[in-house]
């Protein structure tokens, strides 16, 4: 249950946005908002967030800083980046720092409600760039078949492949004749038995079990 | 004893001292000889003066025949032709021997007198006398062929003790030390009888020549002995003891005039055993095959070993040979010997062997010219042609058939790299330029493949700079350079010969021109790179920021969308900043992901087909942002101006291009009223940059937007 919500953001009109994004997205949620990193880590020691909302680019430095201290302190806080530009090499440490996923701040602010309560759900967007990006960062040499691996079912490991290809939950439906819905229970499945949270994760294992070529 | 073992090179003064003096003895024991100072030679059966001393110079003349000498006593021997004979084996039966002998002993024992008489004919057959002193040779009158020989023996003994002194446990060096020793007594018994003036006691004549002949029997044992353990031991140490045994038994019954005649007392063995060498050697260089390192040395030992046993055979059996055989004389088979000293001390302290392997293939090689010289010559000869004109006609053959055969048979073997800058250059620089570093890594060791054809080439981690030999010319390390790993060639020309120095040398300036060009290229590549991170990064803070706001401000009126386009082309193009070629799979996931998201926001839906063999194609950057400022212009027209509800996209490659069919289902204005849009023109020209065509056909249902591109 979403409750306290930190919103990390220097320009005031972005911020606003994001905040009407927030609540719209998590009713009832309380937001706190600052605009530099000094006053975010302040915030940490003061609250116990639920979500929190960083740009990167900020007067006093990078956020990932934040999110690395967020998600040390409050592994269960839902830690979304709020940038301009979804490159790698912008997103990239701070996914690595524990970011789940990240919004671009300047997409219509109702598409941004849907992906925070997409994030919620486990299923964050992931541009196949960044896809990309972390599957050639880890280089994760191939695992053997482990117990987990195959007790994925066929079309799981299809849905597994799809999705590390950054294609949507929609689509992935579309393209294997089912329904959007239970492409979510799959997807859900997934992620239970390979005990993983993130579309990045769930990309990494894809290539570990030489699902993506 | 054990303090010399470890200073070599004293104990090589010590025995240079010992080889001085024993030099000396032999060079003493010929001065006490009794010297006329006349000098004989056998010329056309007849006994010339060719040349006398010059305190003779006004009592004998040159030219003359000598026929006897005479002592004051009157006694006196008419002296024939084989008097001078150099060595005790002119003749084949020990009877004649025996008669040479005896003859020997009178005449050293007429000139034992103070003084002689010698009774010479001119040529009109005019006798002429002369009374002269017998004296004794002073250091000045030795014989330029003694001092030679004395040189050789020394020199042949300390080489063979200098590598026994390196080496002394190792036993091919031991015998070829047991051969040294040999050696310097073999000549030394030779040079006194065969530099004698005219005569030495027959006694002492055939004392040197059984000492001559038994020492060079062991010698030859210790050569057999040599070629039966090195490079491969062919039998068991133990075995290598009946050699000895064998010949010394036979040279015994020579000794004592057991045996039938010369030829079986002396010429057999020595043939046998020269004949055994050559055998061995083959034996050896079939045993040596792939292992480069031992036929190097081998090589030495073969040229050494059949150039000697050769030479030895025709010399032994000089009397017995027709006389178109060319026979080398006496000296040139010393120095043959020392030469055949040497090589095999190179082969055993494979000296510098990677660099003089070449040299022995030439020696070998023009060994080979000679000996084919000689057979066209001697076979000429026998045809009947005069010797001039044989000698002459073997040459032309020789130059026509056997140096062209030679140079083929040169190239065959050695395989040197043929090597231009012409076509390394351009090869080194494409290494260069080239963009991926495992393709680069590929591209470096084909070229090395190319240039040394090893039987093994694996990276290696070294952090040396420059080439370097390793295990004696086997292996060439190949330096790191730039992002190229350290590589370590073995078995040059697939193991047929070893890396030289001169190759090193070849690698490490390739390396270096590499190197060079790579870093040239990698400062401009790093140039260009701190440029563009100046670019994106101001691009991003302040023109990213600027729009964003104008987002925020215009939020709710139509236009934020034309901003929100403007943000996105700005994404694209900073990302196409960053200069990795996409391979097409990852573009189009890339458009698709995009175009997804926004269909889905403006609930539209998209279809999305793709031909699943896509080419391994690569898009640069810059035509992958172009490509993707188009798809991102249709995609907004369709979703805002034709407000369509199905988009379907088709992509598919054919002959190196690629075609994408947009189709929208939206409100259709008339073609002709909305072609001349800002954003029409302005796709068109960005799909002609690229090579490309738009084609725009529309039906009652829908429009389509056909994009080809060349890859």
């Amino acid at each position: 249950m979403m409750k306290i919500a930190l919103i990390l953001e220097d320009m005031p009109e972005s911020q606003e946005m994001l905040r009407e994004v927030a609540q719209t997205a998590f009713p009832n949620i309380k937001v706190y908002c600052v605009a530099d990193i000094a006053s975010g880590m302040d915030m940490l020691n003061r609250y116990h967030f639920d979500l929190a909302l960083i740009d990167l680019s900020l007067p006093d430095g990078s956020g990932t800083s934040v999110v690395q201290a967020l998600s040390a302190r409050f592994p269960r806080c839902m830690i979304v980046v709020a940038t301009l530009f979804d490159d790698d090499d912008h997103l990239f440490p701070a996914l690595r720092a524990g970011a789940q996923g990240y919004l671009l701040k300047d997409e219509a602010p109702e598409e941004l409600v849907k992906q925070l309560r997409g994030i919620n759900e486990g299923h964050p967007p992931l541009s196949p760039s960044i896809a990309r990006r972390l599957l050639s960062h880890f280089r994760v040499e191939p695992e053997k078949p482990t117990k987990e691996e195959t007790q994925l079912t066929p079309r799981e490991r299809e849905v597994l492949s799809a999705l590390a290809r950054g294609i949507t939950i929609a689509n992935i439906g579309e393209e294997l004749g089912i329904s959007r819905y239970t492409v979510g229970d799959h997807v859900k499945n997934i992620y239970r038995k390979l005990n993983i949270t993130s579309r990045a994760e769930a990309a990494l294992q894809a290539k570990n079990m030489g699902l993506l070529i | 004893m054990l303090s010399v073992y470890k200073r070599p090179a004293y104990a090589q003064l010590l025995l240079l001292l010992v080889s001085l003096i024993l030099g000396s003895i032999a060079m003493w024991f010929f001065m006490q000889q009794p010297w006329l100072g006349v000098t004989l030679e056998v010329i056309d059966k007849d006994i010339r003066i060719i040349h006398v001393d010059d305190s003779l110079a006004a009592q004998v003349p040159t030219g003359v025949t000598l026929q006897r000498i005479a002592s004051l006593k009157g006694e006196s021997l008419e002296l024939i032709p084989t008097d001078l004979s150099k060595e005790s084996d002119f003749c084949d039966t020990y009877t004649e021997l025996a008669i040479f002998f005896a003859r020997q002993t009178i005449l050293s024992n007429l000139l034992k007198e103070d003084s002689i008489a010698l009774i010479w004919t001119d040529k009109s057959g005019k006798e002429g006398k002369a009374i002269i002193a017998v004296k004794q040779r002073t250091l000045s009158d030795l014989p330029i062929a003694f001092l030679f020989q004395t040189f050789v023996a020394v020199a042949g003994f300390l080489l063979s003790t200098w590598i026994f002194l390196l080496r002394p446990s190792d036993l091919g060096a031991r015998l070829f030390m047991l051969a040294g020793l040999m050696y310097p007594i073999t000549v030394f018994a030779n040079a006194i009888p065969g530099d004698r003036e005219l005569a030495i006691p027959g006694e002492l004549f055939r004392l040197l020549s059984s000492i001559n002949h038994a020492s060079g029997i062991l010698c030859g044992c210790a050569l057999i002995a040599l070629f039966l353990s090195y490079p491969c031991k062919l039998v068991r140490t133990r075995t290598l003891f009946l050699l000895p045994l064998f010949y010394g038994t036979w040279t015994l019954c020579d000794v004592f005039w057991l045996a039938p005649n010369q030829t079986w007392g002396s010429r057999i063995p020595s043939m046998l055993q020269m004949l055994s060498i050559i055998l061995l050697a083959v034996i050896q260089w079939q045993k040596t095959k792939g292992q480069p390192l031992e036929r190097a040395a081998l090589r030495w030992f073969i040229l050494a070993g059949l150039v000697g046993s050769v030479l030895f055979i025709l010399y032994i059996f000089r009397f017995n040979l027709p006389e178109f055989i060319p026979i080398p004389p006496r000296e040139i088979l010393v120095v043959e010997f020392l030469l055949m000293w040497v090589g095999i001390a190179m082969g055993l302290r494979r000296y510098h062997l990677y660099d003089l392997d070449e040299w022995s293939y030439r020696g070998l090689l023009w060994v080979a010219g000679a000996a084919a010289i000689i057979v066209f010559d001697a076979l000429l000869a026998y045809l009947g042609a005069t010797q001039v004109a044989s000698l002459s006609l073997s040459l032309l053959i020789s130059g026509w058939l056997y140096f062209p055969f030679r140079q083929w048979l040169w190239q065959k073997i050695v395989r040197r790299p043929t090597t231009s800058y012409e076509t390394l250059l351009p090869e080194l620089s494409i290494i260069a330029f080239t963009v991926s570093a495992s393709e680069q890594q590929i591209r470096w060791e084909s070229l090395l493949r190319k240039l040394f054809d090893p039987l093994e080439i694996k990276i290696c981690t070294s952090a040396e700079s420059g080439s370097h030999l390793q295990e004696e010319g086997l292996a060439l390390q190949i330096p790191a350079c730039e992002k190229l790993p350290s590589f370590l060639m073995r078995y040059a020309g697939r193991g047929s010969r070893l890396f030289s120095t001169r190759d090193a040398e070849l690698v490490t300036s390739l390396s270096d021109l590499l190197a060079n060009v790579m870093s040239g290229r990698s400062s401009y590549e790093q140039g260009v790179e701190e440029e563009r991170m100046r670019i994106g990064r101001d691009l991003h803070d302040n023109i990213g920021a600027r729009l964003l706001k104008l987002i925020h401000q215009l939020r709710g009126t139509p236009s934020v969308e034309v901003a929100r386009d403007a943000m996105k082309d700005l994404r694209t193009s900073i990302a196409a900043l960053d200069a990795q070629p996409v391979p097409l799979v990852n573009a189009l996931a890339d458009w698709r992901a995009e175009a997804d998201g926004r269909c889905e926001a403006a609930g539209c839906k998209l279809q999305w087909h793709q031909t699943s063999n896509l080419p391994t194609q690569e898009l640069i950057p810059r035509n992958k942002a172009s490509l993707e400022s188009v798809m991102r212009e249709i995609i907004t027209n369709a979703l805002k101006h034709a407000a369509a509800k199905n988009i379907k996209a088709v992509i598919e490659t054919e002959n190196n291009s690629l075609h994408i069919t947009i189709e929208n289902d939206g409100q259709i204005a008339e073609l002709s009223t909305w072609k001349d849009g800002y954003g029409l023109r302005n796709l068109r020209g960005r799909i002609a940059e690229l090579g490309g065509n738009l084609n725009i056909s529309a039906s009652s249902q829908s429009v389509q937007m056909q994009i080809r591109v060349p890859l």
